[in-house]
């Protein structure tokens, strides 16, 4: 009970700052970028598997809110708007990729370097658990990546953010039943891919 | 229940709240099945580990820098604003209105550019109100042809660049300002990473003239260079002193590496007025139904078809309503305009290259 009255306090908070921000208020901007930068960036991050790119996307998706907080309606759900930016935008750059054909040599260079470099830097062996936790990680990321993107992006929003169905749905402007049914799809087929790795993750 | 049904519902079984008969269903089809079984358990080991994936930080310094960003476009905005409020100085349209971002991109070789259409008189993002009532921003986004396009077009002779916008003000109190916005993309990567200004011009054609054809009887209100940093504003005034709607087509032009890539931007702005039952409305004569969709996914939906100009009603932003823009019936008066020029010209992806040879 008093969470939910919390929960209530906090949206209406959350739509006061909104307010602000509309009025052209920098300082509640600023605190609604305070409140979502993580989740957003975090997202990203996972989406794009890349810092650079997590980062432009997270910038650029608040900077279209400070665009259209205008047209934001008062009744809608903030954090649904935003994640729905932030995944448009990160379908489209995928979109521009595609069409140019990008070859993102620099990235590969980069890898390259950075994995050099780490070997260098880093003359102890790792504690066994910590190998282990970033397998998994890495494990998981690479999976998660192979899916298609609506799939991933889905997988992200519910297992990662915490986003329900219906939430989903409207991020992603896809009915809830495509979304549940994608979803079970992204999950078998996370499933098939993880099945060998199991033991990693049985500690 | 088969096998594959079985598993197409995992998730709904997995996480309970499923109609009871049908969980039973599921429940007897698992005790039965040992495979299904098996899979269930792997289902729902998958499902926990999904959950591991660590949170990362957010970059230092990634607050500071978007709400940098913001406070530079509203300073910018506010300047611009109140320069164009008190005196229209047509020689001094240099400003400097977005941040600069380095070209992240190179591959084919594109250019674009943006177009930002908004009301000049008053009140932008807490910029106060003191020269005029709040209108609204209209804003409008041009993207990038295909590749595939573009490369198609490349080897022809082709002139010159041209954005179609059609800006229709419903003004009534008077002479109005309005200015444009030229800017590169900050998306945007030319091909040599050499060219980075775009010799662009604008034209104000009367409602009455809808030919591109009549550009070249029409001088420019403005010609010059979009310099990659510093996007270059044009008023454009409008007089709605008769108390007519006052309506004009707005034409941008821009030149790339001698070739033409022509963007169309409609914008039908206006106030719009409702039908009877309350049930639809139109703007400048075109009809918008209302539906379930918000005005961000029709924009949305829009970008989709058109590549990506955004379509907006400058009267519709301060309160968004529902609408759901027609976008066939803007295409066909596209389609149907280009075909009394007698250009040679085509229409793909919501982009329109004309042949100026």
């Amino acid at each position: 009970m008093q969470q939910q009255s919390d929960a209530a306090a906090g949206r209406q908070n959350e739509r006061a700052i909104i307010e602000r921000c509309k009025q052209g208020d920098l300082s509640a901007f600023d605190e609604l970028v305070r409140r979502y930068e993580k989740h957003v960036f975090n997202f990203a991050f996972r989406m794009t598997q890349n810092h650079d790119d997590a980062a432009d996307i997270s910038s650029d998706a608040f900077m279209k809110v400070y665009n259209g907080i205008h047209s934001f309606r008062g009744d809608a759900n903030f954090s649904t708007w935003l994640f729905r930016i932030v995944t448009n935008l990160y379908l489209d750059s995928r979109k521009k990729s595609k069409a140019h054909m990008n070859i993102p040599l620099d990235e590969y260079i980069d890898l390259e370097e950075s994995s050099v470099a780490r070997q260098i830097e880093d003359p102890l062996p790792l504690p066994q658990a910590q190998i282990e936790s970033n397998e998994r990680v890495d494990m998981l990321s690479e999976a998660i990546n192979e899916l298609p993107e609506y799939q991933r992006v889905m997988v992200l929003l519910y297992h990662t953010q915490g986003k329900s169905y219906e939430e989903i749905a409207e991020i992603v402007g896809l009915p809830i039943g495509t979304v549940k049914s994608r979803l079970n799809r992204a999950r078998l087929a996370l499933k098939k891919r993880l099945e060998p790795m199991r033991e990693l993750f049985d500690a | 229940m088969n096998c594959e049904r079985a598993r197409e519902l995992f998730s709904d079984y997995l996480e309970g709240g499923m109609d009871a008969a049908l969980a039973a269903v599921i429940q007897g089809h698992l005790e039965k099945c040992s495979e299904c079984a098996r899979e269930f358990e792997s289902f729902k080991i998958t499902w926990g580990m999904l959950g591991v994936l660590p949170e990362v930080e957010a970059p230092s310094g990634f607050r500071h820098d978007v709400v940098m960003r913001a406070v530079r476009l509203q300073q910018e905005r506010a300047e611009v604003a109140k320069r164009n409020s008190f005196a229209i100085d047509w020689e001094q349209i240099l400003h400097k209105l977005v941040p600069a971002r380095p070209f992240v991109m190179a591959a084919a070789a594109i250019a674009l550019a943006f177009v930002v259409l908004y009301p000049q008189t008053n009140d932008f993002h807490g910029f106060s109100g003191m020269f005029g009532p709040r209108v609204g921003t209209a804003r409008t986004q041009v993207s990038q042809v295909s590749t595939e396009r573009a490369m198609e077009w490349q080897s022809r002779k082709i002139m010159r660049n041209t954005v179609w916008a059609e800006v229709a003000l419903t003004d009534q109190d008077g002479v109005s300002a309005y200015s444009v916005t030229l800017s590169i993309n900050k998306d945007a990567f030319l091909a040599d990473q050499v060219s980075q200004s775009l010799p662009a011009k604008v034209y104000v054609l009367p409602a009455d003239h809808f030919a591109i054809g009549d550009i070249d009887a029409t001088p420019a209100i403005w010609s010059g260079n979009i310099l990659e940093n510093s996007p270059v504003v044009v008023p454009v005034l409008t007089d709605g002193a008769s108390g007519r709607t006052s309506t004009v087509n707005l034409l941008v032009t821009w030149v790339y590496q001698s070739r033409t890539f022509g963007y169309v931007v409609i914008v039908p702005t206006g106030k719009p007025s409702r039908s009877e039952d309350g049930s639809a409305f139109s703007v400048n004569g075109r009809n918008f139904a209302q539906s379930e969709a918000s005005l961000y996914s029709t924009l949305q939906a829009v970008a989709e078809d058109y590549g990506k100009p955004m379509v907006v009603n400058a009267y519709l932003t301060e309160r968004p309503s529902i609408i759901n823009l027609d976008r066939e019936s803007l295409k066909s008066a596209l389609v149907r305009t280009l075909q009394s020029t007698g250009l040679d010209w085509m229409y793909a992806h919501g982009s329109v290259y004309v042949d100026r040879k």
